[in-house]
């Protein structure tokens, strides 16, 4: 027995043009891997092995410990051990290495006298953003060495010295890396623009071959269309949903704290409001082209800008954050992360459920409102 | 579910005062008609008569400016979704409503299943349709992989799967081979006789008016002239004594009624300068052999023909029998897979440079530049073929008289109506004067009155000496070309003249007898039974015969004994059309189970 034989034939058709019409397929369902890769391999914001060359003038034990300390850590690895100052410039230039590290020659005697000793870092300013994570990453190595040295000066003349504490535990966390922070996020940008690309063309496609006729001139009703028209796209983004949760597991070795079923039933809402965010693009517009460069533009870029993806929404400016919160994937962000990272659930987390279920009635009731069964 | 029937106490279908204007832009202006059941209706009328437009409004898919609109009785504007399961709609364009990748037989069961047909009743209807149709032997083919006629048929099977009580079918033939168009009125006509079926179509194809019961002729959004085709006809022609006027001329007389009798003008063309073939023998067009292949697609198969200089030589087939690619070959465009295609005796490809200057073409789409004015347009075809200036400025105001486009000469190409825009690229495509003329299907969807100014120039261009290959699928145009060579499925099946052709088909056919009754139906019932090859045309029974004089006696007393009263029964000479599906048969007699 057939529930509603008009959407069905509707829903089954729309899984026919979309299985036989293979560039489309293999679009839905590989290049939602390539890019989970592309971005995933390629955003992280880790820098590590950095390649270091170190101009020991000092030769002590205590410049001897603080080199060891620095290129010992998985950050920095000693390229060269220089006797002379000039070799350093060239090598940086030719992007031998990234970090030049030059201890000075008094470099124990004035710590001894309890004194502050300069150490030079060089540092390959090329990509600023490299060098910034090179200098905090050198700053923490300093920051704890100075502690130690700190608390071994204050037992020797049984006084406490003052140290300044800084909060890296963030950057320094040896669990936090920002694979763990990127892929969760990529799997909330991902699943926005994505399914609603794809089912961008799903009306739209009609109204050029004019097919659009046959649904207009016959007694279907716009729900069942809609209906119809919006399952099989629903079932490509679960689809893609899976491949790219995997994906995190498999290749990206993401952990995953929090229960499973939760996230797949927080993602099926999810892809009900990208999916109908789509379907409304391709009922709003008369041509192809037109439908999934406006959906692109739509759902790319604010979900990569403002859900949270690269800043916190709490520390972007009030028009930003105004842009967050009128943005679907902005609450299915702070969700993924929680239940990823933070193993967090339906507890914690059914308000964004309840806003991404209004999102997708909302984007509904306009597919209904603007298909009208008419040109023009 | 389509239970429940139209109300048989309204008419079908009532307009009253109908308009549509789009941002200020009339289309459809104050027209007013009626349908009766089982009444076959055509809407005749060129490109952007509003057609379209008022099929759409009746389909309940566009809104209305003024005016009403009723479907036994519902108005359509107040609630269009009481009418639509009634119905049933084919838009324009060769089966675009179609799914590319889904079957045949999955097209079909998609439209079963949009409108709800109980199961049994679904299957009986698809087998009789697909049978008809002859589509049964391709259930499983994608409709994207079908011929331009079959993918008309099987449009026609899924508008037809709930046996609508009213049809809807936009310009259901334009383009189509003759061998479909056939099937197709053959499929309406059983549909009318049968399950009293109310049609309503459009056509552009002012031949196809005697296929209905009544007409209305569209110009500009108005209805000029309406009724029965016969009585529309039965005026006297103004040019030819004695005889009935066509269709055309009830048309053009509609529109300017001085103009019908008027002679044409006289057109300046050209002073002719030394010919082109140096030694005078050869044909202006040679070719031979040709075929050109798309792949696994065959678009031109050993094509052989040739045009003598200063003959008018017309080019007859559907959309896709390869008469654009034929030209497209002709002017070096395309290059041939094989075969070989002489201009003037000289080798095309050898001899490109020399005979460039003396080639014209008018491409299919239009080739003209919608931004420019006229004069921009002229200046700039002048440029492209190097002509002095000062004869430039000497020759465009031949060809703005010529092209009757004096006075518009600032007006931008893109806002001339149709048929101004293709006298402007036939302008444009002979500015430099050229000795050989292609045009490709230079009148498609012209007005009538367009046209026949379209071919007036065509007349005096050959009259100075030029010779002219012309394509079209307009069977009426044939009467303008001194040879013809009918293209269908990329191969010649005849060259000749017009008379010649028709005479060789009729030798081997015969002629038809045109029955007229008041009890058509019946009559057209009865007499199928005795002739298989019976068909009907309107109000009117065809009827191929060998034996016209003894088979008119039989049918008259056929008639008489089942007391069906007879008009009249016309011995009449073969159509072109007619002409025409006699020689694809003739070419290939298993072509029409393979179309």
């Amino acid at each position: 027995m057939t529930f509603n034989r008009r959407l069905q034939s509707v829903f089954l058709k729309e899984i026919k043009e979309i299985y036989r019409d293979k560039i489309y397929l293999a679009m839905a369902l590989v290049v939602p891997l390539i890019l989970m890769i592309l971005f995933g391999l390629g955003l992280t914001l880790d820098v590590k092995n950095i390649p270091t060359a170190v101009l020991d003038q000092n030769r002590s034990p205590q410049s001897r410990e603080y080199v060891a300390r620095v290129t010992r850590s998985r950050y920095f690895t000693l390229e060269n051990y220089l006797t002379d100052v000039s070799p350093i410039d060239q090598k940086l230039t030719e992007g031998k290495i990234r970090l030049g590290l030059i201890i000075p020659p008094n470099f124990d005697r004035t710590l001894a006298l309890g004194q502050a000793s300069e150490v030079q870092a060089l540092i390959d300013g090329a990509f600023p953003d490299r060098a910034a994570t090179i200098r905090s990453y050198l700053e923490a190595i300093n920051l704890d060495f100075n502690q130690e040295l700190a608390s071994r000066w204050g037992m020797a003349t049984g006084q406490t010295v003052p140290y300044i504490e800084v909060e890296t535990r963030a950057w320094f966390n040896s669990d936090l890396e920002s694979k763990n922070f990127i892929v969760p996020g990529l799997l909330v940008t991902n699943l926005f623009f994505f399914p609603a690309l794809l089912a961008s063309i799903a009306v739209v496609r009609e109204k050029e071959s004019g097919s659009i006729f046959n649904i207009y001139c016959s007694p279907i009703r716009r729900w069942e269309y809609v209906t119809g028209k919006l399952l099989p796209y629903w079932g490509i983004g679960l689809i893609n949903y899976v491949m790219i949760y995997l994906l995190s597991d498999f290749l990206f070795d993401v952990p995953f704290r929090g229960s499973f079923l939760f996230l797949t039933l927080a993602a099926t809402i999810y892809l009900g409001t990208s999916t109908s965010l789509g379907l409304l693009m391709s009922i709003l517009f008369k041509t192809q082209v037109a439908a999934m460069l406006i959906t692109t533009v739509a759902t790319m870029i604010p979900a990569f800008i403002y859900s949270g993806f690269f800043i916190a929404v709490n520390s972007m400016g009030p028009e930003a954050q105004f842009m967050a919160y009128i943005l679907p994937a902005t609450y299915f962000m702070e969700l993924v992360r929680g239940v990823y990272l933070k193993g967090l659930g339906l507890q914690v987390y059914w308000p964004n459920l309840l806003v991404l279920l209004l999102f997708a009635a909302g984007f509904l009731s306009l597919c209904l409102y603007k298909l009208q069964k008419r040109v023009g | 579910m389509a239970t429940a029937t139209l109300n048989p106490a309204f008419p079908v279908i009532s307009v009253q005062n109908l308009s549509k204007t789009y941002r200020r832009q009339p289309a459809v202006r104050e027209v007013s008609f009626e349908l009766e059941r089982g009444e076959v209706f055509g809407l005749l009328g060129p490109d952007g008569a509003g057609k379209s437009s008022i099929i759409q409004m009746l389909t309940g898919v566009l809104t209305k400016t003024q005016g009403a609109a009723r479907v036994a009785g519902q108005d359509v504007f107040a609630d269009p979704e009481a009418v639509k399961a009634h119905i049933g709609y084919m838009p324009q364009g060769l089966g675009l409503n179609l799914y590319d990748s889904l079957t045949v037989d999955e097209n079909i069961d998609f439209f079963g299943d949009l409108r709800e047909v109980p199961t049994a009743t679904f299957e009986r209807n698809k087998a009789e349709l697909l049978q008809i149709t002859r589509l049964d032997k391709f259930r499983d083919r994608p409709a994207g992989q079908l011929s331009g006629g079959m993918r008309q048929k099987l449009a026609l099977c899924c508008t037809l799967i709930h046996l609508p009580e009213l049809i809807f079918l936009d310009e259901p033939t334009t383009g189509v081979d003759p061998i479909s168009r056939r099937d197709f009125w053959m499929i309406i006509n059983r549909l009318v006789v049968e399950q009293g079926t109310t049609v309503f179509l459009t056509t552009s194809y002012l031949d196809e008016a005697e296929r209905c019961h009544r007409v209305a002729l569209l110009h500009q959004g108005r209805i000029i002239a309406q009724g029965v085709p016969a009585e529309l006809m039965s005026q006297p022609s103004p040019k030819a004594q004695g005889q009935r006027r066509s269709l055309e001329e009830v048309f053009i007389q509609a529109l300017e009624p001085e103009a019908a009798a008027k002679a044409a003008p006289d057109i300046p063309v050209r002073e002719l300068g030394p010919p082109l073939d140096l030694e005078g023998a050869a044909p202006a067009i040679r070719v031979e052999g040709l075929t050109k292949k798309f792949g696994q697609f065959t678009a031109v198969d050993q094509v052989s023909f040739e045009v003598k200089t200063g003959e008018t030589f017309g080019f007859l087939g559907p959309n896709g029998a390869g008469k654009t690619t034929v030209i497209k070959m002709l002017t070096g465009i395309l290059s041939p897979t094989r075969g070989r295609a002489l201009i003037a005796g000289l080798e095309l490809r050898a001899a490109r440079q020399r005979i460039k200057a003396e080639l014209g073409y008018m491409s299919q789409k239009f080739s003209l530049y919608g931004d420019l004015t006229v004069a921009e347009n002229l200046r700039l075809y002048g440029g492209i073929y190097r002509m002095d200036a000062a004869d430039l400025e000497r020759r465009i105001p031949e060809i703005l008289a010529m092209a009757d486009l004096e006075g518009r000469e600032d007006q931008y190409a893109q806002g001339l109506p149709l048929g101004m825009r293709q006298r402007l690229a036939l302008g444009c495509a002979i500015l430099h004067r050229p000795r050989l003329v292609f045009l490709d299907e230079p009148t498609s969807g012209v007005d009538p009155l367009a046209r026949r100014k379209f071919w007036q120039i065509i007349g005096q261009l050959a009259a100075s000496g030029v010779t002219i290959l012309v394509s079209t699928h307009y069977m009426d145009e044939a009467q303008h070309c001194q040879r013809l060579a009918l293209m269908h499925q990329g191969r010649l099946v005849a060259v000749g003249s017009p008379e010649a052709l028709r005479q060789q088909a009729e030798a081997a056919t015969g002629r038809i007898l045109d029955v007229g009754s008041p009890a058509f139906r019946e009559a057209f019932l009865l007499l199928q039974e005795h002739f298989p090859q019976a068909a009907l045309h309107g109000s009117r029974i065809h009827i191929s015969s060998q034996h016209p004089e003894q088979d008119r006696d039989r049918i008259q007393q056929l008639l008489n004994q089942a007391r069906l009263p007879v008009d009249q029964i016309l011995n009449s000479p073969l159509s072109m059309e007619d002409t025409f599906i006699h020689f694809i048969q003739a070419a290939a007699p298993e072509a029409e189970n393979d179309l």
